[in-house]
């Protein structure tokens, strides 16, 4: 038996089938744009709109942690484990993630040049168009703290049920407050200045670091539901 | 050996588990007996890690099971909602899972059963019947090869035939990879040849332990003419009765004395074991 079995097994399987959804939804992207530019004049760019989607799909595939933590004590391994490897998972893929979304930028740039179309980004970016270390970093801060974050909401709605709403307040916080410095979701009062690439790893870290200590102290004893025979 | 030392679980009010305490030696199959609310599931969850006691403690082989896993690896518990994945995970997804996360997981014994159970590593799980459903879980409980294997009405669904399926291999991987089951279980006639002890929960207490042979000793089916057998039984503890025409049979509890044996055999009537479920009835305090 390896060492960390959950984390493996995940970057194994779910790693690599989430970056396949990622380079398909940039194709399906390729062919809108495509359709778009039969009719109209493009002059956004069709990557960074997609961007605006992939924040939910973060916070979604996050949230289906806790039914994985159903799984994984049927097989016999802890919360104790799944507590460190499911994160570092998360992590380690909100990085792959965010490559691709990089490269994506990137073959979108010599695309657009080809065609000689312009390419604006979305307002509130902290990154232009051509930086793509700083897109990297802004994709991956915000893949890493939205799925962690939705990790946290799904299991304090299968903690708590109902009562878990309440987790959505430090949630809310922890959203706005990291979206002020790596871009998404960056509401007016959220903005605080720090959106230079040292501040957005320096927000980052705390977010998922807030985040992971969140769904720890939401899991570590978390008792698995039964259902009751009828 | 699985331990409990003063068990007690209780969700808020109630308590599901009171003062339990049980030690069960390796290497036997136990069914675990009890009415619904009696505290089966959620004593099979305890033991599984599942769950944390409110007080008391768990141990296997010595160790603590909660969050420890050189314990938790060591035991699976299938339950009758499966717990093993989502609508959209494939057989075989699941499999690999569990061949990645349990060292004991036999990956050929596992492609052998889903074989037997008519399944393919193809289907997911949504794509399923309950009962299908309930092989997987079949499948995936004696793949583990687990020490300590239980199944929470893990049959759930399964008609007559997968059912017996499930009975044959447990029988069979038991005999060639000895370890401990427990089954949770309410087809208990259908069920009870497999144990070699039987536990009935009672409101949250143990109220029986004993072997299945020295349980059924515990009363005698009576059959014969109608009218010779309910003059026969008259004065004793009846359990239940069937009729088929003019012959009938009465379960009685007790254990009969030395005349009532010699006047059984002198009208002809024939004494038999008595059936487990109707015992388990009338220790669990009748029909209302």
């Amino acid at each position: 038996m390896s060492r960390w079995p959950i984390g493996r097994y995940l970057l194994a399987n779910h790693t690599v089938f989430l970056t396949g959804v990622l380079i398909a939804v940039y194709l399906l992207t390729a062919v809108l744009v495509a359709v778009a530019a039969l009719v109209t004049d493009v002059t956004v760019s069709g990557v960074d709109i997609t961007g605006q989607v992939l924040q939910w799909l973060a916070v979604a595939y996050g949230y289906s942690a806790t039914a994985l933590l159903s799984t994984v004590l049927t097989h016999g391994r802890t919360r104790r484990e799944f507590l460190v490897q499911h994160p570092v998972f998360q992590i380690v893929t909100a990085g792959v993630l965010a490559a691709v979304v990089t490269g994506a930028y990137a073959v979108e740039a010599a695309v657009y040049r080809a065609a000689g179309w312009s390419r604006a980004l979305q307002d509130h970016r902290v990154f232009a168009v051509d930086d793509y270390p700083t897109i990297f970093l802004a994709y991956a801060s915000m893949l890493a703290i939205w799925m962690m974050t939705g990790a946290f909401l799904g299991a304090a709605f299968y903690r708590w049920q109902a009562a878990g709403a309440a987790a959505l307040v430090p949630a809310a916080i922890v959203l706005t407050l990291s979206g002020g410095a790596n871009g998404f979701l960056s509401l007016p009062f959220a903005r605080l200045g720090l959106s230079s690439p040292p501040e957005i790893v320096v927000v980052t870290v705390v977010a998922v670091a807030a985040g992971w200590a969140l769904l720890w102290a939401t899991l570590r004893d978390v008792a698995l539901r039964t259902r009751v025979p009828v | 050996m699985i331990t409990t030392t003063d068990l007690r679980v209780r969700y808020g009010d109630t308590t599901a588990l009171d003062c339990l305490d049980l030690d069960l030696p390796a290497g036997h199959i136990y069914g675990l007996l009890g009415r619904n609310g009696a505290g089966k599931t959620t004593l099979l969850a305890t033991l599984a890690g599942f769950r944390r006691p409110t007080a008391g403690r768990v141990l296997l082989d010595g160790e603590p099971v909660f969050e420890n896993r050189r314990a938790t690896t060591r035991i699976c518990l299938i339950r009758d909602d499966g717990g093993l994945g989502d609508g959209i995970d494939k057989i075989g997804d699941v499999l690999d899972m569990a061949r990645a996360l349990r060292p004991s997981h036999d990956a050929k014994y596992a492609a052998a059963l889903l074989e037997k159970f008519g399944l393919s590593r193809k289907q997911s799980l949504g794509s399923l019947s309950r009962g299908r459903r309930s092989a997987f879980g079949i499948v995936v409980g004696l793949a583990s090869r687990a020490p300590l294997t239980m199944f929470d009405e893990a049959h759930l669904g399964m008609d007559a035939p997968s059912r017996r399926i499930f009975a044959d291999e447990l029988l069979a991987d038991y005999a060639a990879h000895p370890r401990t089951f427990i089954l949770s279980t309410h087809l208990i006639e259908e069920q009870s040849p497999l144990f070699e002890q039987v536990l009935i929960l009672h409101k949250g207490r143990l109220l029986l332990r004993e072997d299945l042979d020295d349980l059924r000793g515990r009363g005698v089916a009576v059959t014969g003419p109608a009218t010779l057998v309910d003059d026969f039984v008259t004065g004793l503890t009846v359990l239940g009765e069937r009729s088929l025409g003019p012959t009938k049979e009465v379960t009685v509890y007790g254990a009969l004395a030395e005349q009532d044996l010699q006047a059984a055999r002198r009208h002809g009537l024939q004494l038999g074991p008595v059936a487990v479920q109707d015992l388990f009835i009338h220790l669990t305090g009748g029909v209302p």
